[in-house]
């Protein structure tokens, strides 16, 4: 038997480890098991496509996937952000008792709910094959979604446990920022980009901004990163032939941005988490 | 004598808590000048310890003297405020209870602490192996934790604690807690580890059993770790 030196390795194999010893134990015991992983996403999109199918869906092609393909998305960025948080006290035993970098904590929440997402996701892909879409060969876009949505996520995720111990308001604040973002992110409505993302910003902030609250909440809908995020994602799966792909510039602008948001949020949350023991 | 395996100088920590806890936002809008008078607990004060290969250190105080405290800043569970911790080897800090989870099973728990303590995943089953042979809960194996006795998480939380291969090992209180069955396999567990020319920290109340585990005994109070001399004076009368 031997330790070995904490390294890259030992850490994923952790990660991995953990994150799928949290899948399992999340369903266990429960009669209907990972189908409730299902029933959020599920019931949200029919609700909303009842609502919305008359008012937009003639505007927007294929909306049954358009909202579908927008709704797993978004279940993925508020479910790790909030478990980011829950897992400080869901494994508070953990922290109080064993020394080991709680960073992997983080990296164990978003493994976890990776899972989660590409089970919707592998339901998207038997949608769109019934619709008659082909995606399997748009595939390839799928870890750059991964990687980016990940990074979005778990960064946001780290800013908030990293201070949700010491403020305990942050909870209740972030699920009602999270309802608000919900309707202020193109989930369920079109989003409309006359242009390259960055060109269009530019022009944005050069004049055309008008400084009402409508005015606020379109420049917030349309440049917000999870709208691009998912409107990217629809790009590609969805209306690669009439829209086209982002373009290669873009895809790495876009990552490196969520990346160093990421890095950011990493450095604060490493930072505080020398002090989540006394903030108990 | 060789190099210190674990050592601290000058290390300090200290909490603060309000006087009143204030939980609500109407407490903070209106009684907001109570909010500024708070409590500061000095839990540790610039204790310094060396500890070296081969020692077994005990650690003896009454309670809320800081034991804890400053077994967790050697763990690094927590940051000191002033001072410094050097540890150099592969460190084992396992409290009896070692956080597992009532849900998973047994094996589940060892599994992942021990991946948490850096072993190879292709070390894990034999560790595991020996754990569970060791704890005498092979048949439990399987189990959920919820199932076992509190007895039974003792047993295989400080099977884990001891079974797990380090330089050093922090134990927090192993001698306060099961029945006499327990604590008697606990010394002798603990007895075979330090034959075996491992180094440990311990944290106890009980001084007797300090003074038969340990080379030497320390004592703290009022978050000072007091001099060797001295504490072997007042122990004495």
């Amino acid at each position: 038997m031997t330790v070995s030196q904490s390294s890259f390795r030992q850490n994923l194999h952790t990660v991995l480890a953990f994150g799928w010893s949290d899948f399992v134990l999340k369903y266990r015991g429960s009669f209907f098991g990972y189908l409730w992983s299902l029933a959020a996403p599920l019931v949200r999109f029919l609700v909303i496509y009842y609502v919305f199918h008359p008012f937009v869906g003639r505007e927007i092609a294929q909306y049954p996937l358009y909202l579908f393909l927008g709704i797993i998305l978004w279940e993925h960025f508020t479910l790790t952000t909030t478990a980011c948080m829950t897992m400080l006290h869901e494994k508070s035993s953990l922290i109080k008792k064993v020394p080991f970098p709680r960073i992997l904590l983080v990296f164990v929440t978003g493994w976890t709910h990776l899972l989660i997402f590409l089970t919707h996701f592998a339901i998207f892909l038997a949608a769109a094959w019934a619709f008659g879409v082909p995606i399997l060969p748009r595939l390839w876009y799928l870890p750059i979604l991964l990687l980016q949505m990940s990074l979005l996520a778990l960064g946001v995720g780290m800013i908030l446990a990293a201070y949700c111990l010491k403020y305990r308001d942050i909870q209740h604040l972030w699920l009602i920022v999270s309802q608000l973002l919900f309707w202020l992110t193109p989930i369920m409505y079109p989003y409309r980009l006359e242009g390259p993302l960055w060109a269009v910003l530019l022009q944005t902030l050069k004049g055309s901004f008008t400084p009402t609250l409508v005015g606020f909440f379109d420049v917030f809908v349309r440049f917000q990163p999870l709208s691009i995020l998912i409107h990217d994602a629809r790009r590609v799966f969805l209306y690669a032939g009439t829209l086209g792909i982002p373009s290669f510039t873009h895809m790495i602008a876009f990552t490196a941005l969520c990346a160093i948001f990421f890095g950011l949020s990493a450095l604060v949350f490493v930072r505080r988490s020398r002090f989540f023991l006394q903030e108990y | 004598m060789s190099d210190p395996i674990l050592s601290c100088s000058g290390v300090s920590k200290t909490f603060e808590v309000p006087l009143i806890p204030f939980g609500m936002l109407q407490d903070r809008l209106l009684r907001r000048p109570l909010l500024r008078e708070r409590r500061r607990i000095a839990a540790v004060r610039d204790a310094s310890l060396t500890i070296h290969s081969g020692e077994w250190v005990g650690l003896y105080g009454p309670n809320g003297c800081g034991k804890s405290t400053l077994l967790r800043m050697l763990g690094g569970l927590i940051a000191p405020d002033r001072g410094h911790v050097v540890c150099n080897g592969r460190l084992s800090c396992f409290d009896v209870t070692a956080g597992f989870h009532p849900e998973r099973s047994g094996a589940e728990n060892v599994h992942l602490h021990g991946l948490l303590h850096g072993l190879h995943p292709s070390a894990i089953p034999a560790l595991e192996d020996r754990i569970f042979a060791d704890a005498d809960l092979q048949n439990h194996r399987n189990l959920p934790l919820k199932c076992y006795s509190t007895g039974m998480q003792l047993r295989l939380g400080f099977t884990t604690a001891a079974t797990v291969d380090a330089d050093i090992y922090l134990f927090d209180e192993v001698l306060a807690v099961g029945d006499a069955a327990f604590r008697q396999r606990c010394q002798q567990t603990l007895r075979a580890m330090r034959q075996a020319g491992k180094t440990a920290l311990i944290v106890s109340h009980n001084l007797p059993e300090l003074h038969i585990l340990c080379d030497r005994v320390l004592c703290m109070e009022g978050g000072r770790v007091l001099p060797e001399q001295q504490y072997t004076v007042a122990a004495s009368h």
